[in-house]
């Protein structure tokens, strides 16, 4: 929740250098976590509601020029992981990283025909789940004094109904669209480097679940699986079997092979379609099951399947863990992994 | 922290031994004081009384009846509150050529509760012809009265009628202490002082009286002046600051006696740290003010606090769910030319909490405390020369541990340490011999900040301010007073930090995760220096005021010229015009002129006045002040949207923004039972950011501002208060859309940059009660009060909120109703 109280601007001359709003702001920041806040109908993002862009994995996340990065997102709704939709990817030029500041001020999202001409790639590249991207040469880059120069990825996503037909027209109403929610839009930066150790993702080496004493181990779909829908599916079939209104612990297991202060560094996140994990972001971290839903036809009931449909089956969820290892400055690596969790009754 | 505590209580012991030192040097070198010396010389501080015997008591004794004495020494007077010199001077002026007489009844008029002596009193016996006066200590007494039973009778306007019977029997003396019950009743002392002379044309006083009762405020004295027009509401929990006529809340200056208050509030805007009892009265001046302010464009609010009593010792302790207070004060000698007060103020909310909080999300290291304390010494040097020595401080924690992490803030969560203290003080030296007056006046503060919000963010600041004032006035003849004065402000701090760059007004949702954080250490310092001179012409009922101020910035290196004036016409006995005008700078804050949060370059903020208007006495306890004004804003410091390359600048001066408006205050003064206002305020307010940006509401522009306020007595001991407000909403910025930051997983919002502060909040209206009681004891009082704040429960709008990905929006709403209690003891 974030709090839009208009507030004054400057410094306290008698603090000499501290900003009221500075205190304001950090104490309303802070007082976040005490608030119960209005009733939103879509209050967290540890739970899908709609349509989501979840994640945007760059692999590697930091570069040296001449280096292919692949770029991939995850995208989700209410029914679980989406994968047929069109998305169009925004290399920005070299050097460019003011995307935040410029979108959120200007009115004007993104200048899409700039971007394209700019990029160096050709449309069918751009329209690809996976972007292939060769870093361009050093000399385009102005590195900083640790030999980094950040560079922006823009992602548009469709997920409302568009008409495909004039592709002209969407572009240029793009930022109405982006506002009616009929387009997500998001963005990533690249660290292209020169520094002999650069960043990586960081990855899950193991991933354990607790319930009604038992541990055992989860399986999952990683971000970089070369087939993912049928390794989805596969997934699927092997869920954590859980019983409604029960709760999980689940545990993670992290490396990240640059990385010697795992521990500050890595900042998890943990998302479903259903249930509850809470406002917190831990390595342990508890999820309450939802109710069973007793399935209407059999197509409802994918239980018995090996490769089941669980975007059908209402007591089949997916649930999505993100790593990013932004703890540490100048680091955004980051990566998921996706698994399965089906709600059985009680008794 | 126990450096600082050390060094008060040295400076206290220093101050009472040298009192000491000073008592014992007087007292071999010369006999005490002649009532009528010590009278004069005697300081004129609330609830101040010349030491004195009662002559002119003995002087009418001696008309009705001069019995044989038998020598009695009034020294065996035995009443604890009699000073052993003022039995002396009675002997020796009253009654050394009358030494046979004998006073066989003598005693003490005092107002019940406070013990205050009354003077100028008659004491009859009934249905004889004897009576007495009582003196400046309130000491009355009868010689040679024939024994017998007395029906003794003290009728007085402001006191219930006083009578009792005394038996004064064959050879004994019959002492007593009369306890007079006021008519009125106040918590406060009610301080008796002359009509203020109005210089500035938009200055309203409110006194501590009125303060200590409007509900809603808890007696604060800083957000008492939200009561007032001119000020929108709830600036002060908004911006820990006051927002005065469309201008920041770093354009007004909040002064204690002429120095800026390091910190004002407790935990950033909840309550003023300076205690409201130790102030004489608040005066704000929310436009035209004159030459003696520099370094403000937008209004002053001063604070004046009052000399500590020197007839007696007393004070009183005050407590409620929020905190505790105590103060004592009285003479250090008994020739009462010096006094001291201390008062100290600890929250309860940490004793509290945790009685009644419980979060699995939340775990408190610190529950919120705090603490203030005051310390004023006074010191009459002689009838030119006097001292005033006062030390203040505040202190505040909080330390908590934040389990649940904000989709929006996720770097947020963890440890958030919040630790504020401030320390200082300042010295006033007055000379006024005549017509000419000098106030020298050097002070010091320290500032200390420690913040650390969530796994990564810091804030350590550390500052050390000093401010000397010199101000001088020579009344030149019946028609001129010169006024000089010269203003120097040296700074210096140390900050260490790893946290954003601050917000401005305009910006829309500051966001940690989205901004880039500022990793630094430094350190600096800049000086402030202003120089004055005004002439106060007077020609009959027309009075001018031409000054001119002229400010130096040494880190700027820059300078202002300040003309400024003020015009006020008596036209006739109860009507008077006025108007003001001139030119006002300030310099930028300190983090704007400060790499890497800013840059180099800048000039002062500048703004134009103008004020016209009247004031009405509309009869002797209701009057009307009518106000209307113009204000100009140019090189508003502004951050620069698109830079040039090559160009590493943050701000410029490029902003602009004018305010208008009118102010309308209608005010019942304090009388035996009622006081009240209603205040009025109209006004628009607006900014841009610079060249090609459209004009925009100010962040506080609150159009509409109504306000009534009232307090009556209406029944001996009982006091109700009502207060209620209505305001136009505050504008704010929509948010049409927003954008997934893919590298830490919050979305940054979208809006449109040329209609910034295009939507408007609803309408704030709320009323407010209060109940005061008080139970008066002969030697000390006893009140209760409880506050309802919001009584009909009306959810007043204060902010739009937003969920995670700014999909959805609600209305933050003020707590619905919130009462509080409060006790206290009077001695």
């Amino acid at each position: 929740m974030s709090i839009a109280r208009k507030t004054n601007d400057g410094t306290n001359r008698n603090l000499h250098f501290v900003s009221r709003l500075w205190l304001m702001a950090i104490v309303a920041f802070a007082m976040t976590a005490f608030a119960c806040g209005p009733d939103f109908d879509d209050p967290s993002m540890s739970r899908v509601r709609k349509p989501e862009l979840l994640s945007i994995v760059l692999d590697p996340p930091e570069a040296a020029p001449g280096d292919t990065v692949t770029a991939s997102f995850l995208l989700a709704d209410q029914f679980g992981p989406v994968e047929d939709k069109l998305n169009f990817w925004l290399p920005t030029a070299p050097g460019s990283s003011d995307f935040a500041s410029d979108a959120s001020d200007s009115g004007s999202v993104v200048d899409i025909e700039n971007v394209l001409a700019d990029s160096g790639l050709d449309m069918m590249d751009l329209i690809s789940p996976r972007l292939e991207y060769i870093v361009p040469r050093e000399e385009d880059y102005a590195f900083d004094s640790f030999g980094m120069s950040p560079q922006m990825f823009s992602l548009l996503v469709q997920v409302g109904e568009l008409d495909l037909s004039r592709p002209e027209a969407l572009m240029e109403d793009m930022e109405s669209l982006i506002r009616n929610g009929d387009v997500k839009m998001a963005y990533r930066t690249l660290i292209v480097s020169n520094r002999e150790f650069r960043n990586t993702n960081p990855r899950v080496t193991e991933l354990r679940m607790k319930f009604g004493g038992e541990e055992q181990d989860v399986s999952w779909v990683p971000f970089d699986d070369p087939s993912p829908s049928a390794s989805r599916r596969k997934a699927a079939g092997t869920p954590v079997i859980v019983k409604e209104y029960s709760s999980v612990l689940f545990t993670v297991e992290v490396e990240d092979e640059n990385e010697t202060d795992l521990e500050n560094a890595i900042r998890y996140q943990w998302i479903s379609n259903a249930g509850d994990f809470g406002s917190r972001r831990e390595k342990k971290q508890e999820w309450i099951a939802p109710f069973y839903v007793p399935p209407i036809g059999a197509d409802q009931d994918q239980s018995k399947s090996e490769n089941p449909d669980f975007r059908k089956d209402p007591n089949l969820h997916a649930a999505w863990l993100i790593l990013r290892d932004n703890g540490v400055e100048n680091q955004l690596g980051q990566s998921w992994v996706e698994f399965y969790i089906r709600v059985v009754r009680a008794d | 922290m126990r450096r600082w505590i050390s060094i008060i209580f040295t400076f206290l012991v220093l101050v009472v031994g040298v009192a000491q030192a000073q008592e014992q040097d007087r007292t071999p070198q010369a006999p005490p004081p002649s009532s009528g010396e010590a009278a004069a010389e005697a300081p004129k501080a609330p609830g101040d009384s010349k030491a004195s015997t009662d002559p002119e008591a003995s002087g009418k004794i001696e008309e009705k009846k001069r019995p044989e004495s038998d020598g009695a020494s009034a020294m065996e007077f035995e009443d604890a509150d009699a000073p052993a010199e003022a039995m002396d001077g009675s002997e020796e002026d009253g009654l050394a050529d009358d030494a046979h007489m004998e006073v066989n009844f003598k005693g003490r008029v005092v107002e019940k509760g406070t013990r205050k002596p009354l003077a100028d009193l008659t004491v009859y016996l009934k249905d004889t012809e004897y009576d007495a006066s009582t003196g400046e200590e309130g000491f009355f007494e009868f010689e040679g009265l024939p024994p017998g039973t007395y029906e003794v009778v003290i009728p007085t306007t402001d006191y219930e009628m006083f009578k009792t019977k005394e038996e004064i029997r064959p050879g004994e003396r019959t002492e007593v202490t009369y306890y007079l019950d006021p008519k009125i009743y106040s918590s406060l002392e009610v301080i008796v002082r002359g009509k203020k002379v109005k210089k500035e044309v938009s200055r309203k006083v409110i006194r501590m009286e009125e303060a200590r009762v409007i509900p809603g405020t808890q007696g604060d004295a800083v957000k008492v002046v939200e009561n007032l027009p001119g000020v929108a509401q709830g600036s002060s929990m908004a911006t820990g600051g006051v927002i005065v006529r469309g201008s920041n809340a770093e354009d007004t200056r909040i002064l204690l006696d002429g120095h800026d208050i390091p910190l004002l509030f407790h935990f950033g805007g909840y309550k003023s740290v300076y205690n409201a009892d130790l102030l004489e009265e608040v005066n704000l001046i929310t436009g035209g003010f004159g030459t003696q302010y520099n370094n403000a464009t937008g209004g002053i609010v001063e604070l004046k606090s009052r000399t500590p009593r020197t007839d007696r010792w007393g004070g009183y302790v005050d407590t409620s769910f929020i905190d505790v207070t105590a103060l004592a004060e009285g003479p250090l000698t008994k020739d009462k030319d010096m006094g001291l007060a201390l008062g100290i103020r600890r929250s309860t909310i940490d004793l509290i909490l945790p009685l009644v909080f419980s979060s699995q999300d939340v775990s408190f290291t610190t529950y919120p405390v705090y603490y203030d304390y005051q310390a004023k010494y006074f010191y009459k040097i002689d009838k030119y020369h006097s001292l005033h020595v006062d030390v203040y401080g505040i202190y505040d924690a909080i330390k908590l541990t934040m389990s649940a992490v904000s989709d929006q803030e996720p770097e947020l969560n963890g440890q958030f340490g919040f630790v504020t203290q401030s320390h200082g003080g300042f010295i006033t030296y007055k000379y006024k011999n005549g017509p000419f007056e000098s106030r020298l006046s050097p002070g010091y503060s320290y500032i200390g900040l420690k913040i650390d919000v969530g796994q990564k963010y810091y804030l350590h600041n550390d500052a050390h301010v000093v401010d000397i004032n010199e101000d001088l006035t020579f009344e030149l003849n019946k028609h001129n007073t010169l006024g000089v004065g010269v203003h120097l402000n040296p700074r210096f701090a140390t900050i260490s930090t790893n946290i954003i760059r601050p917000p401005k007004e305009g910006d829309v949702n500051p966001s940690f995760s989205n901004s880039d954080s500022i990793v630094t250490s430094l350190s600096g310092g800049d000086f402030i220096s202003g120089f004055y001179v005004n002439d106060e012409i007077r020609f009959g009922s027309l009075t001018l005021i031409p000054g001119v101020l002229a400010e130096y910035h040494d880190r700027l290196n820059t300078y202002s010229i300040n003309p400024r004036g003020t015009v006020r016409w008596q036209v006739i006995e109860p009507l008077t015009l006025k108007a003001a005008g001139g030119l006002y700078h300030r310099v930028p804050d300190p983090d704007e002129m400060w790499k890497p949060f800013g840059n180099g370059g800048l000039e002062m903020e500048r703004s134009a006045h103008a004020v016209g208007g009247l004031e009405w006495d509309i009869t002797k306890v209701i009057s009307l002040d009518v106000q209307g004004y113009y204000k100009y804003q140019d090189n508003l410091v502004t951050s620069i949207k698109n830079p040039v390359p090559g160009d590493d600048r943050i701000y410029d001066n490029s902003g602009k923004g004018y305010t208008y408006g009118a102010e309308i205050l209608l005010r019942h003064n304090w009388t035996d039972k009622f006081f009240g206002w209603i205040a009025y305020s109209v006004a628009k307010a607006m900014r841009n950011d610079g060249p090609g940006t459209p004009y925009r509401p100010f962040d506080f522009d609150q159009r509409h501002n109504l306000i009534a306020v009232a307090s009556w007595q209406f029944y001996k001991g009982w006091r109700l208060g009502g207060r209620f407000q209505f305001t136009t909403g505050e504008p704010y910025t929509e948010i049409t859309g927003s954008v997934f930051n893919a590298d830490n997983g919050t979305y940054v919002p979208l809006y449109d940059s040329q209609k910034k502060n295009s939507g408007r909040n609803g309408y704030y209206h709320q009323l407010d009660i209060r109940l005061d009681k008080i139970w008066v004891f002969d030697k000390w009082k006893l009140s209760v009060y409880w506050d309802i704040q919001n009584v009909y429960y009306h959810a007043n709008p204060f902010g739009e909120v937003y969920n995670y990905d700014y999909t959805e929006t609600r209305t933050l709403t003020n707590i619905p109703i919130l009462p509080s209690f409060g006790i206290r003891a009077d001695f």
